[in-house]
This record gives structure tokens, sequence and C-alpha cells, in this order.
């Protein structure tokens, strides 16, 4: 894991020691809140529907047992106990105090971690795919690239009050578990015939009311050449980017309106007039940080123990929880153990004090001191010896932490919606709650196979709807909350956009809705191997719509 | 300026300190009951929230403020008219923070 250098802790403090002295001076009146709010914004404290809301940076998702123990402290010192973790791979606390941020800060500085730009019109947090560094299907780890590109976003002074929020994702693998097409930049790492690292990079995907699927720009840029381009792409964004209206100031619009190959030709001719080796990482930076990244010292180690396979024989909820949540590992002997926070009817994303420590003492025990946050909400333990999976899932289940469900029905994405957001139209969390009821059997679940729900609650798709085979977005009609259904969409390598299904439903009435279209699919498939997906590919929504809307 | 809009009216803010949302009481204070409230049954009175949202300002101790609009229940309760508010006044519809 990439460990603080001088010049980051001492960045970090300085930006502490800064927000200390607003927050006084805030309090004191010597600031108004319309001063005081940008300024707290650019350290992640938004004010929420019920209290402050302070969004805690968790690069690309990695973080050590001893940062995981300290977000567990603030959550039991300063909070109510418990965190949130976002679907850009950072935890959010929904209770703290104006008058305890600057603590809290500090307490972060302590571990090596800060809320910079977690909020505002600058690029955010750099997002990657949660089993960088050890899938089997990858090409090489993305997050000493993402590091790089953390640092050189930081405090960028270009790029700090672009003409909106900017989003980065990288991933280095053939499957996209980072959502790379629905962000403002999306970078694949790739190696070509000469084995030299490259990055394809895609431009202008996002979600929010005009979702869009993002375009490619570049095919393959080098190493070299990665930090000058990004250069290019955001200052032709910021150049033209539009300032006028919020709701098209995303990169999205501008390369909509000028059409990819007119924007790639405004980024390659800044690019062409760029002194790039001015823009380039020093000699040395990025091997610099790859040896943070070097993989851990792997014992030589049996590979699918006999012990495993007792185990799952001799005990079926192990069984599923193999099944589901445990992933191919790079190195022989080891597996990739997701672990699920979304509890049959709990919270998506949700993780107490209690749990959170827990989880640092097993990665700890078991995977190194590493510990992975997925966009999907759920957390990974990506080190672990296939022959200590009992023992590892044998500690999560009283904790409530070993649901079975990585990828099935039950594991939604879901926005914190009206229950908690101040910019929401409807609530998201009791939606996923009364579905999760619903699918709660095992069996079921296993039965129906992969198939990811999401659900914002307002139309600026935090809950990434659009992305979902099926999607719920959760609106205000009148005054009271009502739920559109779309389908067909994705966010891995085959990025798609859900489309509306027809008239929206009660709140009351959407689980029912979600179970009538899983019975649908169940009965259009030609096989059980035939997904959700490609159902829907094949016979299109008019069978789910006359299954839904045939009896009004 | 207040908005006038349709129906008795409440004022709301958050507490600047803490954050907890707040209501304007009869006698100008800022409570966290909803019944405490005092409410703006006409548009001259609506218009007098104005006056309280600058000594709001002024006196650094509420943000955010703004009206909206209440009814009664059966029991004679103030409730949100709108469920934004209602969410807002009532506080999550989930349990939180449990295993």
């Amino acid at each position: 894991m990439y460990v603080y250098d001088d010049f980051d802790e001492k960045f970090v403090r300085e930006r502490a020691a800064q927000f200390r002295d607003q927050v006084e001076r805030r309090l004191s009146g010597k600031l108004s809140e319309a001063h005081f709010r940008p300024l707290r914004l650019m350290n992640g404290v938004y004010l929420q529907l019920h209290a402050y809301m302070l969004r805690v940076a968790v690069p690309y998702g990695t973080l050590s047992s001893p940062q995981l123990r300290q977000l567990a402290m603030i959550a039991t010192k300063y909070d109510k106990g418990y965190g949130h973790f976002t679907t850009r791979q950072n935890i959010q606390f929904n209770w703290p105090k104006l008058k305890d941020l600057p603590d809290i800060l500090d307490d972060l500085a302590d571990v090596g971690m800060h809320a910079i730009q977690t909020s505002g019109n600058c690029i955010r947090n750099v997002t990657s795919d949660q089993w960088a560094g050890v899938a089997a299907d990858e090409v090489t780890d993305p997050r000493p690239y993402a590091e790089l590109m953390r640092q050189w976003s930081s405090l960028h002074p270009e790029f700090s009050y672009l003409p909106r929020k900017f989003k980065i994702a990288i991933t280095g693998a053939e499957s996209d578990r980072a959502a790379i097409a629905f962000h403002d930049i999306g970078i694949q790492v790739l190696k070509n015939d000469a084995g030299e690292i490259g990055f394809a990079v895609y431009v202008g995907g996002g979600l929010g009311r005009t979702p869009m699927v993002g375009k490619k720009i570049r095919d393959f840029i080098s190493l070299d050449d990665l930090l000058p381009y990004l250069v290019a792409i955001l200052r032709a964004y910021n150049l033209e980017g539009r300032r006028d209206n919020k709701y098209k100031a995303r990169i999205k619009i501008l390369v909509h309106e000028t059409g990819i190959d007119g924007f790639k030709a405004k980024v390659e001719k800044i690019f062409d007039g760029l002194e790039k080796d001015k823009l380039r990482a020093p000699a040395g930076e990025i091997e610099r940080i790859q040896g943070f990244f070097d993989l851990p010292n792997y014992e030589t180690v049996e590979p699918n123990p006999e012990t495993l396979t007792k185990a799952r024989s001799e005990n079926a909820a192990f069984d599923s929880w193999v099944k589901r949540n445990v992933a191919t590992h790079k190195q022989a002997g080891y597996a990739i153990a997701n672990i699920s926070l979304k509890p049959i009817a709990g919270i998506p994303g949700d993780a107490t004090d209690e749990q959170m420590n827990l989880v640092a003492d097993l990665a700890e025990k078991y995977s190194f001191g590493e510990i992975r946050v997925t966009h999907e909400q759920n957390l990974v333990l990506a080190h672990v010896k296939e022959k200590e999976l009992f023992e590892l899932w044998q500690a999560l289940v009283p904790a409530g932490l070993a649901t079975a469900n990585i990828g099935a029905i039950t594991d939604m994405i879901t926005c914190p919606g009206l229950d908690y957001c101040a910019l929401a139209t409807a609530r998201s969390i009791p939606i996923a709650q009364k579905i999760s009821e619903k699918f709660a059997d095992q069996k079921r679940q296993e039965d129906i196979g992969d198939l990811k729900v999401k659900i914002s609650g307002c139309i600026n798709a935090c809950g990434h709807h659009h992305a979902g085979h099926i999607g719920i977005l959760g609106l205000d009609k009148k005054g009271e909350e009502y739920y559109q259904i779309t389908l067909g969409g994705s966010g891995d390598e085959n990025a798609a956009v859900g489309e509306i299904l027809g008239p929206g439903f009660s709140g009351d009435d959407v689980a029912g809705a979600i179970d009538t279209l899983v019975n649908r699919y169940v009965e259009l498939r030609n096989e059980t191997t035939e997904t959700f997906l490609e159902v829907v590919k094949r016979v299109g929504l008019e069978p789910f719509k006359e299954a839904l809307y045939a009896n009004n | 300026m207040a908005k006038k809009l349709k129906g008795d009216q409440v004022l709301t803010g958050q507490l600047l300190r803490e954050g907890d949302v707040v209501f304007l009481t009869e006698g100008g204070n800022w409570s966290l009951d909803l019944q405490d409230a005092k409410i703006a049954t006409t548009p001259e009175k609506v218009e007098e929230f104005d006056l309280f949202i600058a000594q709001a300002e002024e006196a650094n101790l509420v943000i955010d403020v703004y009206p909206f609009v209440v009814e009664r229940d059966d029991t004679g309760k103030l409730i949100p008219s709108h469920i934004r508010e209602k969410m807002r006044t009532t506080g999550p519809s989930i349990v939180y923070a449990e295993l």
C-alpha cells in the first residue's frame, strides 16, 4: 500500500490546520456562511438533511487495518457508531458536528487520510478495480497509476475550479469492475505487442440526469504521455465546458455536443502544443510508487486444499458463501474474499464501528492487513489463503458480515436517498430493504443468478440506476414518492444505459414489481445459465412491460 | 425572502455548530421539536419570517433557514405537507447503526 512521504504528510497536516482556523472563524462569526460553505465543501463537509456529513477519501478504495480502525474510532467518538461506504469507494459519516470536524481531520491525518477533493468542482478521488493487483484477468495492477493521478490531481492549480466535478476511474482488467465507461475519464491499462504499458482512454461518460457511455478518445497512450494527455483533456474541458448551466456543465455534455471526433481534435491540438517534459512525472517516480504496490510475500500453499472441500461439503451456508463471495486469485492457493455489506433487509453500504474493527482485525490475520472498498458498497480481503477461508467465514458470521450475495439480486447499490440526502426526491434504502426481504431465500437468489439492481433517490443517480440490469429511480410526484423502473443497463465492459419500462410505482409496490420482472425473466430464459441481461437483449422490453402492466 | 407557499408555514433551519434541524418558536427561539413551531397563517405572517431569517444569519446560530408548509393530522399534531420535510423533521425512516 502507498504510504505518505513527508510531502504528503505536511500537505495534509497543513490543510487540517487551515480548516481548523476556518471553522473557528466561522463559529466566531468572522466568516459568513456564504464564505465558509465553499471552504467546508473543499474538505468534504456537506450540510445534509439532518446534520453535517463528512466524506472521507479512500484513494482507489484501498485501506490498511490501522486506517479502518481509525474510521471505526471516528464513528464511535464523533458519530453514531457507523459509517456508510459509497459508490466512489469512499466512506461517509452522517452525524458529525461542525465543532468536532477539525479534530476529525487531525485524526484522519494521523493515519494518512483526509477529505480533500471529496466534494466541489475538482478532480475527485480516483477509483479503481477492487481486485486490483490480484484479479486473475488483469494485465497489471492499475493502482500505481491511480496513485500517480492522485498526486498529480491533488490541489492542481489549473483544475481546482472546473465547470463541474470530475471523476476518473482506472482498471487493469478486461472485465470492468470499476465502471470506467460511466466516468468523466475512464482508463484501461493495456500492454502493447512490445510488452509496454499504455492506456486506452475513454471520455465523456457519466450518469445523472443525462446518462452517457464514455467514448474512446485514444486506443493507446504511453505511460510517459498519460499525465500530459489528461492535462490536454482537462484543459479542453476547462476552457469550453459550460459554466452557465450546472446541468450542462459536465464534460459528457461538451463531448456529446462537440462529437467525439471534434472533441478529440481539440484535445490533440492542445496535447501537441504542450511542453510534455514539464508535465510528466519525475524520472523514477512511477517506479517509486510501484514499490508500494508490490504484492505481499505469498506462501507456497496447496490450491483447493482438502480442508476447504471438506468444509464446503459439510456446511451448505459456507459453500454458498464461497460460490458467491469468493473470486479467483492470481496466486495459486489464495482467494479474493468479498465481504458483503448488504445483509438481508439491512442498509446497503453501512458498517458499524464494531464491524469495521472486526474487518480490520481479520485483514491483519488473513490478508496482509489490507482492505478494499468496492464501488458496489462492499469490502474485500484480497489475499486470503484458501485453507483459511472457512475460519474467516466463521468469524464473519456472528458479525452479520457473511451474507452470500455478491453480484446477486440482494447486493444492490443504493444511494442514501431521502433518509439522509438534502438533494433526494425519494427514499432509496427502504426500497432496497423490501426487495432484499422479498428475495431473501438463498436458493431463489442462486437460481436467479447474477442480477444487478441499483437504486437512486433522485435524478443525480448516485445509486447508478441507469447502469442497473434493473434500475430504480425515486421521484417526487406532488409531494409523494414514486419510482420509475428501467431495464437493460450495465456498468461493466458492455456498458449500457437502461430504458424506462413505463409508468412508475408507489414505494409499497416496487418490490412486487421487481418480483414480477424476475419471475418473467425466469419464464423467458432458455436455460438457467442465460442471464437476466442476456434475456433482456434477446427479447427486448415488451415481455417485461406486458408482465408489469398487463392488468392496468 | 420567504416564499409565499400555499398553506400554513413554519420556519426551519439547522444549528451552525451541531447541524441539528430546528424550528422557529413563538418566542423567537429555535426548538428541536416541530410542535413548538411558530405558525404563519397569512401571507403577511409569512413575510415576517424574513426578519427572522436575517436575525438568524446575524446571530450566527442557525443556517440554511427557509419556510415550509405544514398541516395538522387527525390528532391535531403539526406535520409537514411534503415528504421531504416529513423526512427531515422525523429523521431517517430506517433503523441504523445496528448489526
